[in-house]
């Protein structure tokens, strides 16, 4: 994988998770909100800080999906929620990816969106693995 | 979960295998509502580079010391308190498959010493500082599929933070 290719999966996959923080995030539990908003935030930090170094490197980005499928009951908190679990653990996948493509400190910062989408995705419910992946029987 | 490699086991120069990477691969996941990722396998295939055994010596080391660190606060948790005994073995043994990714020999001794009253808040303490080392290594090495294996460690160990502070 090339480094555009990696910036444009991270802004291809961070465009997907703005767009389950902004539905699911409402739905889930009241408690919890805040933290969706701020997860919100990080992805939308994240995915900025990927567009500059696609656009740096003379990358075009991907065009965002107008809609996403989502499950059908993720008006439920706990759907919600562990809907936004496995787009953070997807997101680990993908940045491990970008680590591997890049060098210096760019990688260093994938390896920590990496390790803070982990911990994320643990937030909501995740269970925590030795290799964080999305469990075959999600999504 | 990444298999060992016998190459490395057997004593052989260490070397990141294609057999290794195809485990890896097999548990990258579809990207959640993308479903775009490119084969991460066919695209990562590298050749060994010169400090890969001593960073991957390193980091199976580290990874010792963790699950020795694991091991003491087990030993001092009552038998009959068998969740919380449960979910620090599950810890443990992630910290036992982030040694075997490194291909580490089982005999290596732990890398520094297990504090002197081990408990949760000492493993938070070094789960935290090995999730730092991890990504410090990520960003120093050479072969670009160590780093993809030391990102993934370094995020497995990042999120045992939470997980052990919610056992307190």
């Amino acid at each position: 994988m090339t480094p555009v290719e990696a910036w444009a999966a991270v802004v291809a996959a961070e465009d997907a998770a703005i767009y389950a923080y902004s539905i699911a995030g409402a739905r889930v539990a009241s408690a919890d909100r805040r933290r969706a908003r701020a997860g919100l935030d990080a992805h939308r930090s994240r995915r900025a800080r990927a567009l500059v170094h696609l656009s740096a490197l003379g990358g075009t980005p991907p065009g965002g999906a107008g809609a996403y499928t989502l499950p059908d009951n993720v008006r439920r908190p706990r759907v919600a929620a562990g809907l936004l679990a496995d787009v953070d653990l997807g997101l680990v996948a993908v940045y491990a990816d970008a680590a591997a493509a890049t060098e210096g400190e760019d990688r260093r910062w994938a390896a920590r969106a990496a390790a803070d989408c982990a911990v994320s995705s643990v937030s909501w419910g995740a269970e925590s693995q030795a290799f964080p992946t999305v469990p075959a029987t999600s999504g | 979960m990444p298999a060992r490699s016998s190459a490395i086991r057997d004593g052989a120069p260490a070397r990141l295998g294609r057999r290794r990477l195809l485990a890896l691969g097999a548990i990258a996941p579809a990207v959640v509502l993308v479903g775009c990722s490119d084969d991460p396998v066919e695209a990562n295939l590298v050749e060994e580079t010169p400090d890969t055994p001593a960073l991957t010596m390193v980091v199976g080391e580290a990874e010792a010391a963790l699950i020795a660190h694991y091991d003491a606060v087990l030993n001092s948790v009552p038998e009959n308190q068998q969740q919380l005994r449960d979910a620090l073995s599950a810890l443990r043994q992630q910290h036992v498959e982030h040694r075997a990714a490194m291909a580490a020999d089982d005999a290596s001794p732990p890398l520094g010493s297990v504090p002197n009253s081990p408990n949760i808040d000492t493993l938070v303490t070094a789960e935290r500082e090995a999730a730092k080392s991890r990504i410090a290594s990520c960003e120093e090495c050479s072969d670009p599929e160590l780093a993809r294996i030391l990102a993934f460690i370094a995020a497995s160990e990042a999120s045992h933070v939470p997980v052990l502070r919610g056992l307190t």
